[in-house]
């Protein structure tokens, strides 16, 4: 089962009913969907993997919180430890298991999620979960189960205390940020995926224009892609009234790449942010500056291995860290340089900056491609060769594919210049409808012609 | 003089020279003040102040007049 699946739209419905009908269990009735859930997706063994660590994990914060002192480090670290394992299983199974592999869909995300309540409890943010229900909910929730976003604790367990009937606001405006997910993975990702393998090729001998352009398409690929899943996810939790975090804020308006991270996969780069970086950055600080930027390397370095022990995944997110050192080290002289010049707040400054930004974040995002470090060699080597052949590389984009990819993003810009503006959900029939239709046009067509791939991020 | 002591330091961390500090401050007020900045900041405070401050204590920040509040508690 999966968002793509014509299962899950069996499986919904049902669970809204039964939502709907047994008001005293509806935490009973979530829990119970998401673990089937999970089970049709992955294996018998993926719900009884998390009923067992998050259980233990749900223990161990009593202890955390209950305890002072060492005790309760090492109760905090037992915790974290069993986590950090799971995932580091999960991570290295290539390295050990030789045979098929086993499936780990979804762990990253409730490992991330249980690591970020035991570091609450022990920082004192918030106190332990009552209810072992409730907790085991926070971490298999379906909606996000595969793919995040990576919730914080206290912000969905407050939620489940008062779990309110299904209102018909929250079922349309869910049901449309659904469908308009749906349409960004069908319509726009699915057809830039085709663009972007056309363009990168297997990295090895693609020439520079090939490379520079696959590269621009794939950050539109993924964008849709993935932001695409959490409208799906999002709108989905809003069925039932549940407020998710919101993942994605226009990054391609960024200015910078720290920026860029407060814009992109937001749920996860502020767990990054508050669960990595900022107590490394504490335990550095003796060294001050120099403390903070080895502390950004290491856990930039560290995030880009998260997506797969790569030699490419290293080297992105070598270039995230040296992108976040560099702006560290310039931003003195960089606004009193902008100042001195009079460019500050400018119209041109920012525009440029949007640019830069984007261009950098499509080049680190290159490497992704290549797993080996012979083809991280060839993807610098390929960059500066073949320019030639740059009117070729545009002929790739000469056909449908790219032209429906490009009414797609046209779609979503218009929407995010209304964004704030006007509320679909709220419109009269005359101006849902059509909207409706063309979504479920999009979809149908996209999906039904082409098929849809996996999500790229539940392999993550 | 604890508060002027601060604002001193956070007007040296913060380059921002016209700094004046308000209990009700959050990073939201100052430009350059953000995630990475904040643990500069918190290190150039315990050294002025002789102090060691822990992530507990970091958490448990939400705007200057807390800070005022943890320099004046470690450091009486």
């Amino acid at each position: 089962v999966s968002f793509k699946g014509l299962a899950f739209y069996a499986f919904l419905p049902v669970v809204l009913g039964l939502y709907a009908l047994l008001r005293r269990r509806r935490v009973a009735v979530l829990l119970g969907a998401s673990l089937a859930f999970y089970a049709l997706a992955g294996g018998w063994r993926l719900p009884l993997l998390l009923l067992a660590t998050g259980g233990a994990t749900w223990a161990l914060g009593w202890r955390v919180a209950g305890s002072s002192g060492g005790a309760r480090r090492a109760w905090l670290w037992a915790g974290v430890g069993m986590n950090l394992s799971l995932l580091l299983l999960s991570k290295t199974q290539a390295l050990w298991h030789a045979g098929a592999a086993l499936t780990f869909l979804g762990v990253s995300y409730f490992v991330f999620q249980s690591i970020a309540y035991l570091a609450d409890l022990h920082w004192k943010v918030m106190q332990p979960e009552p209810s072992l229900g409730d907790f085991l909910l926070y971490l298999a929730f379906f909606p996000r189960l595969v793919q995040g976003p990576v919730e914080r604790p206290q912000a969905f367990l407050d939620q489940l205390k008062a779990l309110p009937d299904p209102a018909e606001q929250d079922l349309r405006a869910g049901t449309l940020r659904f469908a308009w997910g749906f349409f960004k993975k069908a319509v726009v990702a699915e057809r830039a995926a085709v663009l972007a393998d056309r363009l990168l090729g297997p990295v090895h001998g693609q020439p520079g224009p090939f490379l520079a352009l696959g590269a621009v398409v794939y950050i539109v690929q993924l964008f849709f892609d993935f932001s695409g899943y959490t409208d799906m996810a999002i709108g989905c939790a809003r069925l039932f009234g549940l407020r998710l975090t919101e993942n994605f804020n226009a990054p391609f308006l960024a200015t910078s790449t720290a920026d860029l991270w407060r814009r992109w996969h937001i749920s996860f780069s502020t767990w990054v942010r508050d669960y990595m970086f900022q107590p490394l950055q504490m335990e550095l600080r003796r060294f001050r500056q120099g403390g903070t930027l080895l502390a950004m390397m290491v856990v930039f370095a560290l995030v880009g291995l998260w997506h797969r022990l790569e030699a490419g995944l290293l080297v992105w997110g070598l270039w995230q860290g040296l992108y976040m050192c560099t702006g560290i080290l310039m931003r003195p002289w960089q606004s009193r340089f902008y100042r001195a010049a009079g460019l500050e707040n400018g119209r041109l400054l920012r525009a440029w900056r949007v640019a830069v930004t984007f261009l950098m974040a499509c080049f680190a995002l290159l490497f992704v491609h290549a797993p080996t470090w012979a083809l991280v060699g060839d993807t610098f080597q390929g960059l500066v060769r073949g320019w030639a052949r740059w009117r070729e590389a545009l002929l790739v984009l000469d056909n449908a594919d790219a032209l429906v990819a490009a009414g797609g993003c046209a779609l979503a810009v218009a929407a995010l210049a209304l964004r704030g503006r006007m509320d679909l959900a709220a419109a009269p029939r005359l101006v849902r409808w059509p909207v409706y239709y063309a979504l479920a046009l999009g979809i149908f067509f996209g999906a039904h012609f082409f098929g849809l791939r996996q999500f790229i991020y539940a392999q993550f | 003089m604890i508060t002027e002591r601060l604002q001193n330091v956070m007007r040296d961390v913060f380059d921002e020279p016209g700094l004046v500090l308000r209990r009700d401050m959050t990073a939201d007020d100052v430009p350059t003040w953000d995630s990475i900045s904040h643990v500069t900041m918190l290190a150039a405070v315990e050294e002025e102040f002789g102090i060691r401050i822990e992530m507990v204590d970091v958490k448990a920040l939400h705007n200057v007049g807390d800070l005022i509040d943890l320099v004046t508690r470690k450091a009486g």
